[in-house]
């Protein structure tokens, strides 16, 4: 999977004022490389944020720095026509995450198997919303885990990372159109295992 | 509760990380880049020199009352290329010798680190137009490999020298106004369809670039990188003595598909670098039978490599398109305005306009290239690895002797338990 330099990438996302002094700011660090700081103070909690919700915290570490890292030194290589710096990152950090793929699915695995202990919010009243959910995550676990690889990056780029379809296009470097489709069948699988485990 | 919403639950938001954290990865950025490869010659070293002091701020040019800067020209002692005795006949007879060798070893221990020794030597192609001219950096490569999985491993690099690779490279530099400092993009790994994966942008200085320095390294559990496998010592000594198995396990991953070179060349390549790890005599024995029975390799009888030692030789050669020395050249500011500064000439020039800032494209439409495995005759083990071009494009030249665009020569690994004491490589070098 490729980040933001796939050749057939989708149709050049509107860029609102943020990506354009995004795009600006990355564009001017190649003459003044501490201007790319801007880039890191500006998206490396959010990075960091979405791969720990992944693959935990001592992981989000390290790839959250080679991410930042990775980004600087190819900074001449983002195109600000055909990408978005939100959506560059979040497809560079996409990649480190891939070496961990096999351990992330594992993990979701064992969460689908064993009970989850949701954390106490201290209302009575949704103790038994909880104990439901509770059963739920466990099977949303497992779905999630069997998912393709494709469809379940699209998928939490949309539900953690809060991306647009147009960022998450720039991301996994695949067509517009394709995003949707991934959410689709992605949202559907879960939908349906979900339903399943209601329906016990 | 839709499922969106549930996922968030199953995955929580988590709490922004530590300033530390943050501030460590934010030192870490601006640092070189690791480099995952084991080797330290590049098929794609890309490279554009920036003489004119206009557009680099860190060119140094020869200046008024200064003495005139100096930059070696290259020696090369040994008839670089040519074979000594027996060339030209099949690599088997080489590679099963080699095999019988490396069986005697004896069994294997361990320590702290697994030093592989090193000295690299790349050619560059510099200068601007196409005027371009080479220039041979040389720096040693030594890797040391943790064995405890929480170790790190360090990957020693200090340059030696730089030289100009001929009489006629000497004569473009003075052209070129005697640059002692050249900017460099440098990619590293060997050149793919897609393009090379790393790439480094740096400044090579003659003479004064001497500071060792250490890569971002990887921790013991995966000290041991090989393509885009990563094995830590106790991995290693559970490699099967199989050469069928050994080879599926190299090819296991996909990274060969693709390999300028294909599956053969990927072999060709890495098999060197496993036999330089701490592995069991029985696994060295199977690498040699297996690399014998890769379709294309040759004997090229004994040869010297370039520290002038003698051992038997095996190559591999095979068609690259596109070839060579990637290269970019950048948009530039000049006063009020954006020029597009073309360092280098190519025929594939890519352009990105208005918003990106590179021009990049390959030296050579296509090319032979030439992989070249030297065998010491004391060990079994590899002492040299080299890369040639044997043929160029038509009007294409290159100007290091025998085609020669990438070497290595290798000490005797072994353990160690001495911390290389080294200085971080200050940043923005």
């Amino acid at each position: 999977m490729k980040a933001g330099l796939s050749e057939d990438q989708a149709p050049v996302p509107e860029a609102g004022p943020r990506a354009r002094e995004d795009a600006r700011d990355v564009e001017l660090s190649l003459a003044d490389p501490d201007r790319f700081g801007l880039i890191f103070d500006r998206y490396f909690d959010q990075i960091h944020g979405y791969v720990e919700r992944r693959l935990g915290r001592d992981a989000a570490d390290d790839v959250a720095a080679d991410t930042f890292m990775t980004a600087f030194h190819q900074r001449q290589k983002f195109d600000a026509g055909r990408g978005i710096v939100r959506g560059w990152l979040y497809g560079i950090a996409t990649n480190y995450i891939g070496r961990y793929q096999r351990g992330e699915v594992r993990e979701l695995r064992a969460l689908g198997r064993t009970a989850l202990v949701v954390p106490a919010e201290g209302h009575d009243d949704r103790v038994a919303d909880r104990v439901t959910a509770g059963a739920l995550h466990r099977q949303l676990a497992g779905a999630l885990a069997e998912l393709s690889r494709g469809d379940r990056e699209v998928l939490l780029l949309i539900a953690l990372g809060e991306l647009s379809h147009a960022e998450v296009a720039a991301a996994l470097g695949i067509p517009y159109g394709t995003v949707g489709s991934r959410l689709n069948r992605a949202r559907r699988k879960l939908r349906e295992c979900l339903a399943a485990a209601r329906a016990v | 509760m839709d499922e969106l919403q549930l996922l968030s639950e199953l995955l929580p938001p988590a709490p922004p990380p530590s300033p530390q954290v943050a501030a460590v990865a934010r030192a870490r950025m601006t640092s070189p880049p690791p480099r995952l490869r084991r080797r330290g010659w590049m098929l794609a070293t890309g490279a554009v020199a920036a003489a004119a002091a206009a557009t680099m701020a860190t060119v140094t040019l020869t200046g008024g009352g200064t003495p005139p800067p100096t930059v070696p020209l290259a020696v090369f002692r040994p008839p670089i290329g040519a074979a000594m005795a027996g060339s030209g006949g099949p690599g088997r007879p080489v590679l099963l010798t080699a095999a019988r060798a490396v069986a005697q070893g004896g069994p294997v221990t361990t320590g702290r680190f697994w030093e592989v020794p090193a000295v690299a030597g790349n050619f560059i192609p510099v200068g601007q137009g196409e005027d371009h001219y080479l220039i041979l950096e040389v720096a040693t490569n030594d890797q040391f490999m943790a064995s405890k999985p929480s170790g790190t491993s360090p990957e020693v690099v200090q340059q030696l020298s730089v030289q100009l690779a001929s009489r006629a490279d000497r004569a473009a530099w003075r052209r070129a106004g005697s640059p002692t400092t050249w900017h460099v993009y440098q990619e590293y790994g060997l050149a793919t369809p897609q393009g090379p994966s790393e790439q480094e942008e740096r400044n090579v200085t003659a003479g004064r670039d001497r500071l060792p320095f250490v890569q971002a390294s990887t921790g013991g559990h995966q000290a041991f990188v090989v393509g885009d496998h990563s094995w830590s010592a106790r991995q290693l000594l559970a490699l099967p003595a199989d050469p069928a198995r050994l080879r599926r396990l190299l090819l296991a991953g996909g990274i060969a598909k693709g390999w300028p070179g294909g599956t053969s060349a990927y072999l060709f390549q890495t098999v060197p670098a496993v036999l330089d790890m701490p592995v069991t005599p029985a696994v060295s024995s199977a690498l040699y039978r297996m690399l014998a029975a890769v379709p294309g390799v040759r004997s090229a009888g004994q040869v010297r490599d370039v520290a002038g030692q003698a051992g038997q030789a095996v190559t591999l050669t095979e068609r690259v398109a596109p070839c060579g020395h990637y290269w970019f050249g950048r948009f530039v500011k000049t006063g009020e305005r954006w020029e597009k500064l073309v360092l280098g000439s190519g025929k594939h020039l890519r352009v990105r306009e208005p918003t990106g800032h590179t021009v990049g494209g390959w030296m050579f439409s296509s090319c032979v290239v030439q992989q070249r495995l030297i065998i010491s005759p004391a060990s079994g083990l590899p002492m040299a690895q080299e890369l040639r071009y044997m043929r160029l494009p038509a009007g294409r030249t290159w100007s290091a002797p025998g085609g020669l665009f990438s070497y290595e020569i290798f000490g005797t690994p072994h353990w160690t338990s001495a911390v290389p004491r080294v200085r971080l490589r200050p940043p923005g070098r």
